[in-house]
């Protein structure tokens, strides 16, 4: 990761984003033994004094030492708590809160709300862990961008790819992963190469021919694997004349790169047991497949399913 | 012939581990629509392109290995992706013509 990226996170996260709502707080009116007690429970290294929802100070494992030096009397919490308190704004950039802890050397500080209410803590740690969220959420985002987003819903597989126009390197990473889950589920070498052929001749059409781009959903069953690809325009002109093979409209640049042989639709429909398209020019394009799952198309799943779901795994 | 007997007899160098799959024949194309329609799983396809769709379309049609010809070097993501893939990737300094020729000769019809 590189270091613009955290810098660029720590000026758009705001402190909201990585306060701790779950914190401990004591009365001044209680013993300092109470604040002791609490903050071990707690393993908090200090907490607000709140009278009511107002925040009166703060009371830290600095003060609780400085009162058992001082032979842990009976005291008050008031007595011991620091009442000028550094406090941070929850709209704050989360820079702005470790700027103050590096002048201060505080461990922690209390978060305020527009109304100068408490409404959170926030420590180098609570910083830490918002960053890590945020970084691995993004790599996630990413890796979603490059291979999409499988669930299940129910006993279907969903798969979904937003597919970028132009993006030529690109071009084959939806076949790679729908070929990898149905070898995942058992389906047979024919009937993956079947889908994964129709599906990078889908995806490369995405790419080469659509303005904005478009999007590939498989949903993969016992019985039948279906592909749905849409995108929103320009459109085909002529779809029977686009069905012929060797009929191209790519680029010489496209052709460079060995795309837009003019032979993607036509291998689209040989692959597929059923094949729908519907488009017109100036809008966009859908297109829908079936491809059928005979019991031989399919090998034992592995591990064999033990769940009684009802799903028979067939062996033939 | 195996992935690994026909690199030796080439001469050919491997960019990804050599598999020991069986090669049922061959395809000469730098069109990878041509590829996905004229293949067939456990062949060799010799080719120009170096781009990382050639390991997404070998993978796709199920491809024992590919030849990139005329000293062409493969992209790191091609390579990376053939690897997972398990699709050998070699290259070879000579034309793509000479390539098939002598593939042809060693009995890959």
């Amino acid at each position: 990761m590189e270091y613009s990226v955290i810098h660029e996170l720590v000026h758009r996260l705001k402190v909201s984003h990585a306060m701790s709502t779950d914190y401990v707080t004591v009365p001044p009116n209680v013993a300092m033994r109470v604040a002791q007690q609490r903050m071990r429970e707690a393993r908090a290294g200090g907490m607000p004094v709140t009278r009511g929802d107002e925040m009166v100070g703060i009371v830290t494992t600095e003060d609780v030492i400085l009162w058992l030096d001082g032979g842990g009397r009976d005291d008050l919490v008031e007595q011991w708590m620091t009442r000028d308190v550094v406090t941070v704004d929850r709209r704050w950039p989360l820079t702005e809160a470790m700027g103050l802890f590096g002048k201060t050397g505080f461990g922690r500080l209390p978060v305020l709300d527009e109304g100068g209410q408490l409404c959170g803590v926030i420590t180098p740690e609570s910083i830490l862990k918002s960053l890590l969220d945020e970084v691995s959420a993004m790599l996630t985002a990413k890796d979603e961008a490059e291979s999409g987003r499988a669930t299940m819903d129910g006993s279907v597989l969903r798969i979904e790819f937003d597919v970028p126009a132009r993006d030529y390197e690109r071009a084959g990473m939806a076949s790679v992963r729908v070929k990898r889950e149905l070898a995942a589920r058992g389906f047979k070498p024919q009937l993956q190469r079947r889908v994964a052929i129709a599906t990078h001749e889908c995806e490369t059409n995405l790419i080469i021919h659509t303005t904005e781009g478009g999007r590939i959903v498989a949903l993969v069953d016992d019985g039948s694997v279906k592909l749905t690809v849409s995108d929103k325009g320009p459109g085909i002109e002529d779809i029977e004349r686009a069905m012929v093979p060797g009929f191209s409209t790519a680029s010489d640049f496209v052709r460079d790169l060995g795309f837009g042989a003019g032979m993607g639709l036509p291998n689209i429909r040989k692959c597929a047991d059923r094949f729908e398209i519907r488009s017109k020019r100036g809008s966009g394009t859908w297109l829908h497949l079936e491809f059928d799952v005979t019991p031989g198309d399919r090998a034992p799943a592995d591990p064999p399913s033990t769940d009684g779901g009802g799903e028979e795994v067939r062996i033939r | 012939m195996t992935v690994a007997e026909l690199g030796a007899a080439l001469g050919l160098t491997p960019c990804t581990p050599v598999s020991d799959r069986e090669v049922t024949g061959a395809i000469v194309s730098d069109l990878l629509s041509d590829v996905l329609a004229n293949g067939a799983p456990d062949y060799v396809w010799i080719t120009i392109q170096t781009h990382r769709n050639v390991a997404a379309v070998a993978s796709a049609q199920g491809l024992a290995a590919v030849i990139l010809t005329a000293g062409r070097a493969p992209n790191e993501d091609l390579v990376s992706l053939a690897e997972t893939e398990s699709v050998t990737v070699f290259t070879s300094l000579q034309p793509t013509y000479t390539v098939a020729g002598l593939l042809y000769g060693l009995g890959v019809r």
